[in-house]
């Protein structure tokens, strides 16, 4: 599915493969019986075992200790925000209203009906709610007198690496330590992105606070010491940057994808973790079959249109097929963010996008200025201004991404007399 | 007309007195600057205090630069702004370099390379600073640019976690502005920038400075609200129980700049882990034949004087650039020297009077700098005292040194005994 | 006897001044513009101001300024009010006068830069 969406939606999907990498020679039937029903009955027909020697050969960086590796050519990576925002403008251009810094407060419920969604914006009367609110889904539920599962947060936390540790290896990898329990999710892997970085990590901690997105030394420290046994020549020192994200999971540690029990207008998709940015093309039917059937029935639109037009990355282009759209476009033409080549034209179109956050950081997730090794020295004034002259205000109005994160404080100077 | 004999990337005054020094010295030259003016880092220091070895003279950074401007446009050498290179290749006469402006897209070949760069500063991630991700973390770079390009205040009352000389001029900068700068935080147990800074940036508007500290965490969802302090070891490791919280609504990083050798490293160009920039020659040529390299981009400098100096030189050297054999010996760092330029010499050359830049790496009283051949003492000079953060130049003559490839040239400091 | 840190080039010489009545003996500089400028710290610290002052141009919103000479350390802040009250109107060029005389202390607020007098199209 995922290359079909992808290619449709204008978002750029690899698939780089995925190594599964085992040290323990004892445990090659055990595993070699698991990929013979991947193959076979699961029909994931590329999946296969392949010896040490063949993994050292293709990716020769890696751990040269391990013994086989299960090997998942079809595997890609996506970028994650990108695609999101991708399917987001799609449903915009084709009706679809999305209401940012919207927050839901309470709802209206009777005789186990959804009334009215209150918000901070006002009220809305859907005809049916679909609860896709990741570590507050629970509380979207309790609001729907639906609530029959909890939330427990579980925090990970990526780290980045210059795309110069991108030539180290070109797929998705990651150790399946048998010995051990290692806990939930896989792990954490290596995996080199479509941006062709390198993504470290995540590792997995309970935690009570839903919005800590704080990250911490130590785990990094923790991922580093265990990614390195997939790849000694991984250094610390070409981390240019790191996050933490808070997962939804349940305490069954399974999705949750159903209609309401108690309420018959919500349909519920939480519980949401690994394998989640995955499934979520394959999740998105099950929930339009869902919400068909309480509608009693629905005509496919027959003006869709699936196709997204993605904003032109020059980057990527040949010099006379980019001297083609600077001639339509000069601002194609001055480069901005240095780092990753990235010039005002796409900063303006990212800006006309269907959903528009006139923000650095929403600049940053749609093309990437700040993303590189300078991480927005050079570029964030540059893109500031660029948003302000956009919004046509004064610099000092624009933000980093909330409403609160002011950059500048305006100017100091009066400047009340004229000179001399 | 798309052929030159020279081309310099980059017109801060790196370039700018390489560009000079090759039309002076009859090369057909054209220059490719990035940002929209000519200048480089130059165009936000406002401050004075450059020129002073040059032009003996306390000029403000545009000043100086425009010194150079003036000088470049009198000669008439074509530079072409808001112009990024994307793409360079070796070809059998030079190179062919790619360029995108608002223009389109254009390709220029050269006969010899001037790569004068710069550098970019270190970021709060790459001296693992954790916590949230607030806006009001700034790089002393890119506060400068706020204040003194775009006359914007990034602070109303900050925190600046590093010694060196931005982070220093800052301090003052936002004070005269009007902005409260709670501390400048050095995690080695010496500043890191010019004494005299230390005196006119802090002293002067009692700005204390607290060594054997850095910062470890930030806090604020929106914009930044406080930040974690801790003391630190030896080894600059922060000590358990000793962070502290401090509230402001800024952090301004000076935690140092890193030579941008990106397109040099696409064309093979050997670097030097001790300056993080290219190995280079005498006549700061790199490794890859016809590509020089000046000012931050070959080594970090403090003083601009010096960055004119080996734009001049590469820029000479560019110009009278033919292929030729060279006879390289390297030059080795030995004990107590954090980066030497040039890395090596061709022994084809004139090595007669040879500038040597070098910084030690620790501070040192009443010592000297010794140069080995083999094993055998052939140079000594004497210093009062050496600190990393002062780049110290010499000129050396090594033509009487009886250097042979394979001598084994070692570059030493030595305690001198009373 | 008191220790400073003279300013005026980098190499920051560690100076001992020793006040004896009227006689004043410095140490440790290495040149003679160490010496003189003990005495004035000593007496009367002077200080240089670089700063920028606000422009009516919307591409180049500030001019940077210094002043053309020393002014006593204790005037910084009164002179940096007088460059925030201004506002530059005229393409200035390099060296022209922003305040003239400011504050009285015979000293000018000059123009560091010729950003202002670049036509458009022309190579700075």
């Amino acid at each position: 599915m995922y290359g079909d969406v992808c290619r449709d939606l204008g978002v750029e999907f690899k698939r780089v493969g995925q190594y599964v990498c085992f040290n323990e020679a004892w445990a090659k039937p055990i595993i070699s019986a698991y990929v013979w029903k991947r193959k076979h009955i699961d029909k994931i027909e590329d999946s296969e075992i392949i010896s040490g020697k063949e993994l050292h050969r293709r990716e020769p960086n890696f751990n040269g200790r391990f013994r086989f590796a299960i090997s998942n050519p079809s595997t890609g990576c996506v970028c994650p925000y990108g695609l999101t925002i991708a399917y987001a403008e799609n449903a915009v251009m084709n009706g679809a209203k999305v209401m940012l810094n919207t927050a839901v407060t309470s709802m209206q419920v009777e005789n186990g009906r959804i009334i009215s969604v209150s918000t901070n914006r006002g009220t809305v009367f859907p005809h049916i709610v679909i609860n896709a609110a990741g570590v507050f889904s629970e509380e979207i539920a309790k609001m729907a007198n639906d609530r029959f599962f909890s939330i427990h947060p579980r925090r990970g936390t990526n780290s980045i690496l210059d795309k110069k540790a991108g030539r180290y290896m070109h797929s998705v990898a990651s150790i399946k330590e048998l010995a051990a329990s290692s806990g939930h999710t896989k792990g954490g892997g290596i995996l080199h992105t479509v941006h062709d970085n390198l993504l470290i990590g995540p590792d997995a901690v309970e935690t009570s606070e839903k919005e800590n997105v704080a990250t911490n030394p130590e785990s990094i420290e923790k991922v580093f010491t265990r990614q390195k046994n997939t790849m000694p020549v991984l250094s610390e020192r070409d981390i240019i940057t790191y996050f933490t994200g808070v997962r939804a999971p349940t305490f069954e540690e399974d999705f949750i994808i159903e209609k309401g029990r108690k309420c018959e207008n919500i349909i519920h998709c939480a519980g949401i973790q690994s394998p989640g940015l995955t499934t979520a093309p394959a999740v998105a039917l099950d929930i339009e079959k869902m919400t068909v059937e309480m509608l009693g029935g629905a005509e496919k639109n027959p003006g869709f249109n699936p196709i997204r037009k993605p904003i032109p990355p020059l980057r990527n282009m040949s010099d006379e097929e980019r001297a083609a759209m600077i001639e339509k476009n000069p601002d194609y033409g001055e480069i901005i963010c240095r780092c990753e080549e990235i010039s005002k034209g796409e900063i303006l179109d990212a800006l006309n996008s269907p959903i528009c956050v006139p923000t650095v950081d929403g600049v940053k997730k749609r093309v990437r200025p700040g993303m590189g090794r300078c991480q927005g020295g050079f570029c964030s004034p540059l893109v500031t201004k660029i948003i302000a002259e956009y919004l046509d205000e004064p610099l000092n109005k624009v933000r980093k991404s909330y409403d609160g994160s002011v950059i500048t404080y305006g100017s100091a100077k009066k400047g009340e007399k004229a000179d001399e | 007309m798309n052929n030159y004999d020279v081309i310099v990337i980059g017109g801060g005054p790196a370039g700018l007195a390489a560009a000079i020094q090759a039309k002076k010295d009859g090369a057909e030259v054209m220059l490719i600057e990035r940002e929209n003016r000519l200048g480089g880092i130059l165009k936000q220091c406002i401050h004075d205090g450059f020129g002073l070895v040059r032009f003996e003279e306390k000029l403000s950074g545009p000043e100086y630069a425009e010194r150079f401007i003036d000088e470049f446009n009198s000669l008439g050498i074509k530079a072409l702004t808001l112009t990024f290179v994307t793409k360079i290749a070796k070809t059998a006469d030079g190179f062919e370099i790619h360029i995108v402006n608002r223009k389109g897209t254009a390709v220029y070949n050269c006969n010899a390379l001037v790569l004068a760069t710069g550098c970019r500063e270190r970021t709060a991630k790459q001296v693992f600073i954790h916590g949230t991700r607030p806006s009001g973390v700034f790089t002393a770079g890119t506060a400068q640019h706020f204040t003194n390009l775009l006359g914007e205040l990034p602070a109303k009352k900050c925190v600046i976690l590093g010694s060196g000389d931005i982070g220093l001029i800052m301090a003052r900068r936002l004070t005269l502005e009007g902005c409260k700068v709670l501390g400048v935080y050095e995690a080695k147990p010496t500043p890191s920038g010019l004494t005299r800074n230390i005196h006119q940036c802090l002293n002067d508007y009692d700005i204390p400075l607290y060594l054997s500290h850095t910062v470890t965490r930030v806090f604020g969802d929106e914009r930044l609200e406080a930040v974690e302090i801790s003391q630190v070891d030896e080894k600059m490791r922060p000590i358990a129980g000793t962070q502290k919280t401090v509230e402001c609504d800024a952090l301004i990083l000076s935690v140092g700049l890193i030579p941008e050798n990106e397109l040099a490293e696409t064309l093979g160009v050997e670097m030097d882990s001790g300056t993080k920039g290219p190995v280079c020659d005498e006549k700061l040529m790199t490794t890859v034949d016809g590509i020089f390299s000046c000012g931050n981009a070959l080594h970090v400098n403090d003083l601009v004087d010096y960055v004119s100096e080996s734009g001049e030189t590469a820029g000479a050297a560019a110009a009278a650039y033919k292929k030729a054999k060279r006879r390289t010996v390297r030059l080795e760092r030995g004990n107590g020297i954090m980066s030497l330029v040039p890395q090596m010499l061709d022994l084809n050359g004139t090595t007669e009077a040879v500038t040597v830049y070098f910084r030690s790496s620790a501070v040192v009283n009443n010592c000297s700098l010794k140069i080995t051949v083999d094993g055998k003492d052939v140079f000594r000079k004497k210093y009062a005292f050496l600190r990393p953060p002062e780049m110290e130049r010499l000129v050396i003559d090594f033509s009487a040194f009886g250097l042979t490839p394979d001598s084994k040239i070692l570059f030493e400091t030595e305690v001198t005994e009373k | 006897m008191k220790e400073i840190v003279c300013i005026v080039c980098p190499n920051g010489c560690a100076l001992n001044v020793e006040q004896n009545g009227e006689t004043m003996t410095v140490s440790g500089n290495k040149c003679k513009r160490g010496e003189e400028f003990a005495v004035t710290e000593m007496t009367k610290p002077m200080r240089t101001i670089c700063s920028t002052v606000k422009t009516n141009r919307a591409d180049i919103p500030v001019l940077p300024v210094r002043v053309s000479a020393d002014i006593p350390k204790d005037k910084i802040f009164a002179v940096m009010n007088e460059i925030n009250g201004v506002t530059v109107t005229e393409p200035l060029r390099r060296g022209d006068i922003v305040i003239k005389n400011v504050l009285g202390l015979g000293v000018d607020v000059i123009a560091t830069s010729d950003v202002l007098s670049i036509n458009q199209g022309e190579m700075i």
